[in-house]
C-alpha cells in the first residue's frame, strides 16, 4: 500500500481533523507505519492546519459590533412565529399592547394637563380682586332677607304687626328659639332698617341674612 | 430561555430555536461556532478587515435567516454555507476594483513554538495566501473539525468525487509553491 492509493490518502485530511470513526482511524495507522509517504503527506496536511489554526480569531469588537446590529434590528424583523404569536392573542392582548405603549402614554400624561389647564383657565374668575370672598365683603350680592330672633315672650300678634310697620314679610319661621327669615317688600338699603329693628324690645338679635 | 437549547446545545437545536426568535440561543449558538466561521472566512477571505466586516455580516444573516434552517443539513455547514455565499459576493465586488490575493495576514505569535517552526508556518502561510480563493477554501473547509468531503461538497455545491480530487490538487499547488519558495518536505517533517 502506498500514499498513491486513493483511499489512503482521503483519509489524512479527515484524520487530521478528527472525523474518522475509531475503526477507520486504526485501519490507517497501520496504513501509517507501513508507509513513510503516506507518513509525509500527512505531515503536511497537519502544518497546513496548524498554519490554519494560527490565524487570527474574532474578538470582542466584533462580537459587541453583531449583537448591537442584532439589537437595532429586532422591531423591524419580528420573525414570523414571534408575528403568529401576537396574532394568536387576539383583541385583548392587542389592546393591553396598546395601552403599555410608551409613546401613548406619554400622550395620554399631555392631553390631561391640556384638559387641566383649559378647566383651571375657565373656572378662575376674570377679576383677580373677586378670586376671595368674605362674609363681610361690600361686594357681595346684596342681601334681601334678614334673620331676626324674637324674645320667647314676644306672641305672634306682635311679630306680625311689627313686620307689617316695617313692610316685611316673613320667609321662613318661626324656627328653633323663635327665628325667622324677613324680607323687604321692596327693593330698600337694610342697614338703617336693622338699626331700627335692633332698637325694639321684643326683637334680641337682628342682622342680614347672607345665607340665600 | 429556550429549554431545548439548555439540555442538549447541539448547534442544530440552538440555530432551530434561534430561529423562533430565541436570542439566548443565538448567543450560544455564536460563542460555540464563532472560531470555526471566522477560520473559514479568514482561509477564504485572507484580509482581516475585509474578513471582519463579512464575519459581522454572516451572524446577522444567520440570524435573521434562522427560521429558514431545516434540519436535513449539520448547522455548522448551513452557517459556512451563508459566510461563504457572503464572502463570494463580496469577492466578486471587490475584484471589480482591486486584487485581494495579496498577503496582507500576519499569524498570532505562539510563543512555545520555535522560531524554526514559527519561520515555516510563515512560509506555509504566504503559500497559502498565493493560492486562489477556491484552492485556499477547499483545503480550509477540509481541515475544519470533522468535516467530511460530503460536508465540503455540500457547502461548495459540488459533486463529492470533484471534491475529494480538489482538495488534493489545490495541495499539490500548495506544495508547488513551498518549493518555489524553498521549503522541502524535509523542512516540514
Amino acid at each position: 500500500m502506498t500514499s498513491n492509493d486513493p483511499k489512503w490518502r482521503e483519509f489524512i485530511p479527515l484524520y487530521v481533523n478528527g472525523s474518522l470513526s475509531a475503526s477507520q482511524r486504526q485501519a490507517f495507522e497501520q496504513a501509517l507505519a507501513d508507509d513513510p509517504g503516506l507518513q509525509s503527506e500527512l505531515d503536511e496536511f497537519r502544518l497546513i492546519g496548524q498554519t490554519l489554526d494560527e490565524l487570527p480569531m474574532p474578538d470582542d469588537a466584533e462580537f459587541d459590533q453583531l449583537f448591537r446590529r442584532i439589537e437595532s434590528s429586532k422591531p423591524a424583523q419580528l420573525t414570523a412565529p414571534q408575528a403568529v404569536t401576537k396574532q394568536k392573542t387576539g383583541l385583548f392582548e392587542g389592546f393591553r399592547q396598546w395601552l403599555v405603549n410608551p409613546f401613548l402614554a406619554w400622550g395620554v400624561a399631555a392631553a390631561q394637563f391640556i384638559v387641566l389647564a383649559l378647566v383651571l383657565v375657565n373656572l378662575l374668575p376674570e377679576n383677580e380682586d373677586a378670586r376671595y370672598q368674605t362674609l363681610s365683603q361690600t361686594s357681595m350680592r346684596p342681601a334681601s332677607s334678614i334673620n331676626l330672633v324674637f324674645q320667647p315672650s314676644a306672641t305672634m300678634a306682635e311679630i306680625s304687626e311689627l313686620l307689617r310697620k316695617q313692610g316685611l314679610h316673613i320667609v321662613n319661621g318661626p324656627g328653633v328659639g323663635n327665628h325667622f327669615v324677613v324680607a323687604s317688600d321692596t327693593p330698600m338699603n337694610l342697614d338703617p332698617l336693622l338699626e331700627q329693628l335692633r332698637q325694639t324690645d321684643i326683637i334680641r338679635f337682628a342682622e342680614k341674612n347672607l345665607t340665600e | 430561555m429556550n429549554e431545548t437549547a439548555v439540555i442538549t446545545e447541539s448547534n442544530e437545536d440552538l440555530l432551530t430555536a434561534a430561529g423562533r426568535g430565541d436570542d439566548e440561543a443565538f448567543h450560544r449558538l455564536y460563542q460555540q461556532t464563532n472560531r470555526q466561521v471566522y477560520a473559514y472566512l479568514m482561509r477564504l477571505l485572507n484580509n482581516e478587515t475585509l474578513v471582519k466586516d463579512v464575519f459581522v455580516d454572516t451572524y446577522s444573516e444567520i440570524w435573521k435567516s434562522a427560521p429558514k434552517f431545516r434540519s436535513q443539513s449539520p448547522a455548522l455547514s448551513w452557517m459556512i454555507g451563508v459566510a461563504r455565499n457572503l464572502a463570494m459576493n463580496r469577492l466578486k465586488r471587490i475584484r471589480h476594483y482591486d486584487d485581494i490575493d495579496e498577503p496582507t495576514l500576519e499569524l498570532a505569535t505562539v510563543d512555545d513554538n520555535s522560531l524554526e517552526q514559527q519561520q515555516t508556518k510563515s512560509l506555509v502561510h504566504g503559500a497559502l495566501a498565493q493560492l486562489k480563493p477556491q484552492h485556499r477554501e477547499i483545503i480550509s473547509l477540509v481541515l475544519l473539525q470533522e468535516y467530511s468531503y460530503q460536508m465540503v461538497a455540500d457547502i461548495m455545491d459540488i459533486p463529492l468525487n470533484t471534491a475529494k480530487t480538489r482538495v488534493f490538487y489545490a495541495k499539490e499547488l500548495l506544495t508547488k509553491k513551498l518549493t518555489e519558495m524553498g521549503i522541502s518536505k524535509n523542512d516540514i517533517e
